[in-house]
């Protein structure tokens, strides 16, 4: 065991960073404090209080009245955990996935064929409801708005936004592109030729604005398809501008509200019938 | 040519068709193209009850597209999976092009359609007493038509029925018993308006997507809808809903007489409705003397009921009433007594708008005219009908099972316009309108659809020959293996099979005619609202397929010519003209020779036999307009009346004072068909019975069958659209996992289902798209490498005669 060493000498020319306090500088120092202190106070004082700091306010965050169970350890042996192969789940990252609305956009006629062949495989015939590609939980189908909401791109996957209004129950028109084997396939093909998707609108002039090749009902969310989450070849080179009817007609060959005058011709227009949109409800 | 010229002439030249019409009756236009090549017409969707409108549209004289009729107030520019792929069941790679004769154990020969329509001629006129017919729900109201007076006129019995009585025989026994008059008072619009909604035994997020979703969208608006899903199965409709409770199943009998209970205890039997509209009723005798014991139940021994029951007083009706506390039906079914209060609650309230709907589970029910009847009552007693949005509504699983099988009456008991058979003055009007001799229609109601197949297929039974359109017995008949059995066990029997692909019954027909199908024909169709929708034709059937109608027609005229035929008087009315004859007329006195398919368009045959079916419906004030009504419209609900300035009105809701034009004023409702001629309707009492088959130690488990929003029915059509079929490739079982535990299966482990009568062997599938409670079991019948319909009873309702597909006991256990 060694001797306590004395403490080393400071080196020439260097005074001790702290000297030790005097009785007077420490009332000077106190008083510093309790002045600072009062006018801090002071002026806090006079601000109002911001609600939802104390939890009796209305907006406080509530306590969880119940706790989700824990899963048994036996029950987690055959969940697969962590990141999977498809999806990157980094939050941050995620975001970052989104372009810009100012980003270039270049379309390429390449990427143009390659998108409607995806899209045609994922569709009976132009305007079909698509198929889904990726397994869904059975019943909580309104899960699907999760990604499906507003558009959601992963990993260079594309999660496309609706493209029209919301509705309660997905799945009613929205069936899935394959359902893991139950049992053997049914041996039977089907010879249906489907309407083929439009490649591109009409345009009056070189670079007049395209018309719209395709109806709108369904698809009245044009970003669904043609916005930041569009794919690749389809999408607006100028997603800042919001009001795409402005510019892009659409074509009476496809406004179906128009086809009254498609139905078989019958003699008499006094033998129209005609509804009773002049019922009294309650 | 600009568009606006094109589409100047296209009217033009329109309206000079219109005009030349006017002459010769009421054919298709051509509908004009867009842009794209594409024409798009009208028509229902060929699928279920609901009626959905959709656009076809066709190029080059193929479908190649599909979409949601947006002036269509059924859907309004929404369809279900199946509605938007409809397009594509026309082309399925197997479709049958010729008529096949079989000439050995599974092998066939192509004969020509004149052969064919020679050997079934010569076998109705050797025996006519011994061949049946059995139709379909999915008959076009005109090919209903025809097949019913091709029997009931042309061969002189009743010997056709329909495979509606599989589907929703119960729900019209419930209706006749409770109105005097079959179909539903209100219609869809009470989805838009009602604030509470009850499901019986139903599951619409899959079988009637479109109006769940009609019903449920309305939450996304920020209305309040109050959803009970009351149900023997999680399913995807239970996820929307607010409550969910499972009743063991049968006991929706205890659940309903439950309701009334609490309703009589907060003093509904003195509300001013009940005494001014409605009678107590019950049912005239026993049918089940221990109702715990299995087997002692023999529908056959039980003699037809008479539908208007006995009558029942008001002391009488609360006696036996008051059996059924809450907590009695807790016992009963399994229902917790605070959600039994909460339905009382809501239906006692005339703030809340409360509708009920349901479709298979008390259809298919050997119960299924008690439980029907009583859930109208309920609404009677409550007050909660007649108002739009407070309704009772029976949802139908077929496009025309109310247009054709219950309103044109292709069943046995009943004659054109829903007229009974049993009724000597309706008889008389029919005998009169197809000029029959006096006596013409048959009084023997005959066989309903599984006593028809049972006589078919037994030794020594009374049928020898039978002809089926449009359904697929093979696949959706009860135990089957007793009532559809393969040639070699029904020796001397002849099946003949009408259909589109190859089936499950055409495998075991001895005759196979092909069919053209939807939008290859013209058509017409009743959904299950009261509105009938017509189409025409749009695309050519493939190869020598042709329409139903046309088979009916040439067959009738076959036999018409036929010598031995024509000593039994066969397809002859009293003036010994052919029975179509004047029916084939056009307005201008020609005759074409539609029974010649060369000739067959010559002539619009559906509008020809439409207008002669017309005024058969008004004596059930049914009405219907004229077939060029409905070529204009997108459907109309019956009663279709005609307006002073011409113009023609459907009817929204029926027997209510200023909804229904036959409603005296001065009335609130009016029930003019009443069983009592008192204007009343009826409030039943039916006990509560146990299932016909429990389980037992045998066989533990309740087996219940149904469908999925993929397929439609026996699958024939959907499983060959790619895009449902993948979506749901083959049959499975869905198992509780508490009872999957206990017995070792896990997820897709091949599992075999046996009950007393069959058994198949299939996927489990465990905690997936239904969750079936501890005890049960779920199989869906769509898939025809997996008959389900091997395992299931035939024990039947006894007015109805529907049998019950949704409960008896089987086992499983691992493959």
């Amino acid at each position: 065991m060694s001797e306590p060493q004395p403490p080393e000498p400071l080196p020439t020319g260097q005074q001790p960073l702290v000297t030790q306090p005097t009785g007077d500088r420490l009332v000077h120092i106190a008083l510093l404090l309790v002045i600072t202190c009062a006018v801090i106070g002071f002026f806090v004082g006079l601000v109002p209080a911001v609600p939802g700091w104390e939890p009796q306010k209305k907006n406080a965050v509530e306590p969880a009245t119940e706790a989700r169970p824990m899963p048994a350890y036996l029950a987690m042996n055959g969940k697969e955990r962590g990141p999977n192969s498809h999806y990157v789940t980094d939050i941050a990252n995620l975001q970052s996935h989104v372009p810009a609305l100012t980003d270039p956009v270049i379309n390429t006629e390449a990427d143009k064929s390659a998108t409607l062949a995806l899209r045609a495989s994922r569709r009976a015939y132009a305007g079909a409801p698509p198929t889904m590609p990726h397994p869904v939980d059975a019943n909580n189908v309104t899960n699907c708005l999760v990604c499906h909401g507003n558009g959601l791109k992963i990993d260079g996957r594309i999660a496309p936004k609706m493209s029209h209004q919301t509705f309660t129950n997905c799945t009613q028109c929205h069936a899935q592109a394959g359902t893991p084997g139950m049992g053997p396939e049914f041996p039977v093909s089907n010879s249906f030729v489907g309407l083929e998707s439009p490649s591109a609108g009409e345009r009056a002039w070189p670079g007049a604005p395209p018309t719209m090749p395709h109806q709108m009902r369904m698809r009245e969310d044009c970003t669904s398809c043609h916005g930041v989450l569009g794919r690749p070849g389809i999408r607006t080179t100028h997603p800042w501008r919001m009001n795409c009817v402005q510019c892009h007609a659409s074509s009476a060959a496809f406004d179906q509200h128009r086809h009254e005058d498609r139905l078989s011709p019958f003699p008499d227009p006094a033998l129209a019938p005609r509804l009773p949109s002049d019922l009294p409800l309650p | 040519m600009t568009e606006l010229d094109r589409r100047t002439l296209l009217k033009a030249s329109a309206l000079a068709a219109a005009v030349s019409l006017m002459e010769v009756g009421v054919t298709a236009g051509e509908p004009p193209a867009g842009e794209d090549g594409v024409a798009w017409n009208k028509a229902p969707c060929r699928f279920c009850g609901t009626g959905c409108g959709v656009l076809l549209g066709v190029k080059d004289g193929k479908v190649v597209g599909v979409q949601g009729d947006p002036e269509a107030d059924v859907n309004k520019g929404l369809c279900c999976m199946k509605g938007y792929h409809v397009g594509l069941i026309l082309y399925g790679k197997d479709r049958l092009t010729a008529p096949l004769k079989r000439v050995g154990p599974g092998r066939y020969e192509e004969i020509t359609w004149d052969a064919a329509i020679a050997l079934i001629s010569e076998r109705i006129a050797a025996k006519p007493g011994r061949f049946g017919f059995y139709g379909s729900g999915q008959h076009t109201i005109p090919e209903g038509y025809a097949a019913n007076k091709f029997v009931k006129a042309g061969l002189h019995h009743n010997q056709i029925d329909n495979n509606a009585r599989l589907c929703m025989a119960s729900a019209a026994a419930g209706f006749n018993a409770t109105y005097g008059v079959d179909e539903p008072a209100g219609c869809y619009d009470d989805l838009d308006h009602c604030t509470t909604l009850i499901s019986w035994g139903n599951n619409p997020a899959e079988m009637h997507p479109v109006l769940f979703s009609r019903v449920m969208d309305r939450r996304l608006k920020g209305e309040k809808i109050l959803f009970i899903d009351l149900t023997t199965r999680r399913t995807r409709s239970s996820e929307l809903a607010d409550h969910v409770a499972f009743f063991t199943p049968n006991s929706d009998l205890a659940i309903a007489n439950g309701i009334a209970q609490l309703l009589i205890e907060k003093g509904f039997l003195d509300k001013p409705w009940v005494q001014k509209h409605f009678n107590f009723r019950q049912r005239t005798a026993e049918y089940i003397k221990d109702p715990t014991q299995r087997g002692t139940y023999d529908p056959e021994a039980i003699k037809p009921q008479n539908l208007n029951g006995k009558e029942l007083t008001r002391e009488d009706y609360v006696a036996q009433m008051a059996v059924y506390t809450p907590e009695k039906v807790k016992e009963l079914s399994g229902v917790e007594p605070e959600l039994l209060r909460l339905i009382a609650d809501k239906m006692a309230d005339p703030k809340e708008l409360v509708l009920s709907w349901w479709c298979m589970g008390p259809n298919q029910h050997t119960r299924g005219t008690a439980i029907n009847s009583l859930l109208h009552s309920i609404h009677h007693l409550s007050g909660q009908w007649g108002k739009p949005g407070a309704s009772a509504f029976s949802l139908t699983g077929q496009p025309s099972a109310c247009g054709t099988a219950r309103e044109v009456g292709t069943f046995s008991h009943l004659l054109p316009g829903h007229l009974p058979v049993i009724n000597a003055h309706y008889r008389e009007i029919v005998e009169e309108a197809w000029n029959l001799p006096k006596g013409g229609i048959n009084t023997d109601v005959s066989f309903h659809a599984v006593k028809m197949w049972d006589e078919f297929c037994k030794d020594g039974g009374a049928l020898d020959t039978l002809w089926v359109q449009v359904t697929n017995p093979g696949q959706t008949l009860p135990n089957r293996n007793k009532l559809f059995l393969e040639q070699e066990k029904r020796a001397g029997k002849f099946l003949i099979v009408s259909d589109v692909y190859p089936t499950a019954t055409t495998a075991l027909a001895d005759l196979i005619l092909p069919s053209s199908m939807y939008v290859e024909k013209n058509g017409m169709y009743g959904n299950a609202e009261r509105k009938t929708q017509q189409w025409f034709k749009m695309v050519e059937p493939p190869g020598q397929a042709r329409n139903d109608a046309w088979q009916i027609i040439a067959v009738s005229k076959a036999l018409y010519g036929n010598s031995a035929a024509q000593s039994n008087k066969l397809m002859r009315d009293k003036d010994d003209q052919w029975i179509f004859a004047k029916t084939l007329t056009a307005a201008d006195g020609s005759t074409p020779a539609v029974w010649e398919w060369a000739h067959w368009n010559d002539l619009n045959v559906d509008e020809r036999l439409f207008e002669e079916y017309r005024p058969f419906t008004k004596h059930k004030h049914k009405d219907l307009a004229p077939y060029g009504v409905y070529a204009k419209s997108h459907g109309l609900r019956w009663p279709v009346i005609q307006q002073s300035d011409g113009t023609w009105k459907e009817t929204l809701w029926r027997f209510v004072e200023g909804k229904d034009p036959y409603v005296k004023a001065g009335t609130g409702l009016q029930f003019y068909h009443s069983n009592t001629k008192d204007d009343k309707a009826f409030i039943w009492f039916h006990p509560f019975e146990a299932a016909v088959e429990l389980p037992d130690t045998e066989y533990p488990l309740w087996l219940c069958t149904g469908r999925v929003i993929e397929h439609w029915h026996s699958g024939s059509m959907t499983m060959r659209v790619p895009q449902l079929r993948r979506s749901n490739p083959h049959a499975y079982i869905e198992v509780n996992p508490a009872d999957a535990t206990r017995l070792g299966i896990a997820n897709g482990d091949a599992v075999v289902v046996e009950s007393r009568r069959g058994s198949v062997t299939l996927p489990a599938w465990i905690n997936g798209r239904g969750k079936p409670p501890t005890g049960t079991v779920f199989v869906p019948f769509f898939d025809e490498r997996v008959l389900i319909n091997n395992l299931t009873l035939h024990a039947f309702d006894p007015f109805s005669k529907q049998p019950d597909f949704k409960k008896c006991a089987v086992r499983i256990r691992k493959a």
